[in-house]
């Protein structure tokens, strides 16, 4: 842990938790504009930003930037609560408190950044698959959360699929150690042909090659003649027949 | 001997339209030569040729016998393997001229 961050915590320490009775007065006079009372409002909830943050820890972000969002939600929850309904502070901060943990958790972890909605989407589904598992003992089919979402199963699993992460092509490949190759090096390129495919058809043309040695000068030239193969194919002079023969050749076979 | 049922829809007919020369011209150019012949031997010739070439294609897929005959005609007769054929022997050409 960084001397920031110890620092950090030794000085949130130091705030007194707040009675309901004193949230109230110190909200009455956040709403008259006093700037004091809201920052001992938020010093004195830092507890409970931080003891959130800690429950996304070890989701790909550092502790030091989910402690920083978590604040950030606490000030919103600060400047929005609403003290004549007479709940506690921290039963209306902890939403405000989880939502921008987590908007800072998805905006971070996936490289491609989805919208609000989406998100909110994937986490309503993981909860109900999550509900569903614990009371049935077995996970829901995608057909039943997709009805119980109100989506099409195509949208369904089109919205989950773009939530599977992304991986570096720098990174360690799958079952190696840091040391061993990375990633992008195990990958098949489909655009090089296959190594036996290769090796087959060098081997076609060698017998193909041989094959051709073994024609006769008659099949040769009646293959020639055939397909119009002359030496120098941008040269036709060579073409075993000149073209006054040709057309010759031309009428002859017309008046058959 | 017909063309295979759906070959000519799927491949279509190796042509020699506007470069080679049809089975009784060439028939006409071998007999003026001194090689008398009429168009169905120089059709014959033709294929025997072309045999000579698919035989050991097809003999590397392990076909013998009466099997490995049947589909080195069929492969022989298809103009996607003349197509194949008119090139490497062009190269060949092409290859023997550059040595010369």
């Amino acid at each position: 842990m960084s001397d920031t961050l110890t620092g950090f915590f030794k000085n949130i320490g130091n705030h007194q938790l707040l009675t309901r009775e004193q949230e109230a007065m110190l909200a009455q006079r956040i709403e008259a504009g006093d700037r004091y009372a809201r920052e001992i409002f938020i010093q004195s909830n830092l507890r409970l930003a931080i003891s959130i943050a800690k429950r996304y820890m070890n989701k790909g972000c550092s502790f030091e930037d989910l402690i920083q969002e978590s604040n950030v939600g606490l000030i919103k929850a600060v400047d929005r609560f609403d003290w004549r309904r007479g709940f506690k502070f921290s039963t209306y901060a902890t939403w405000w408190i989880k939502q921008s943990v987590r908007r800072h958790l998805v905006d971070q972890s996936c490289n491609i950044r989805m919208p609000a909605s989406a998100n909110a989407f994937y986490y309503r589904a993981k909860l109900m698959i999550q509900d569903y598992t614990r009371e049935l003992g077995s996970p829901p089919s995608d057909e039943e959360v997709a009805e119980f979402m109100g989506v099409s199963i195509d949208r369904y699993q089109v919205l989950m699929n773009t939530y599977r992460g992304t991986l570096s092509l720098d990174s360690p490949a799958p079952g190696s150690d840091g040391e061993g190759p990375r990633l992008h090096e195990t990958l098949a390129d489909d655009n090089q042909p296959d190594a036996t495919e290769v090796i087959d058809r060098q081997r076609m043309i060698a017998i193909v090659r041989d094959a051709l040695q073994a024609l006769s000068p008659r099949e040769e030239k009646i293959i020639r003649l055939r397909f119009g193969i002359t030496e120098d194919p941008d040269n036709d002079e060579d073409f075993p027949i000149s073209q006054a023969e040709v057309a010759q050749l031309d009428s002859r076979c017309g008046s058959v | 001997m017909s063309m295979p049922k759906g070959q000519k829809f799927n491949h279509g007919y190796s042509t020699v339209t506007g470069v080679g020369l049809g089975f009784r011209e060439i028939a006409d150019k071998m007999t003026a030569e001194g090689d008398e012949m009429n168009h169905a031997t120089a059709r014959n010739v033709l294929l025997r040729g072309l045999l000579k070439v698919s035989r050991p294609l097809v003999a590397l897929h392990g076909k013998t016998g009466d099997e490995l005959d049947r589909e080195a005609y069929r492969v022989a007769t298809d103009p996607r393997f003349q197509e194949v054929m008119v090139e490497m022997i062009s190269e060949e050409l092409r290859n023997k001229k550059a040595k010369r």
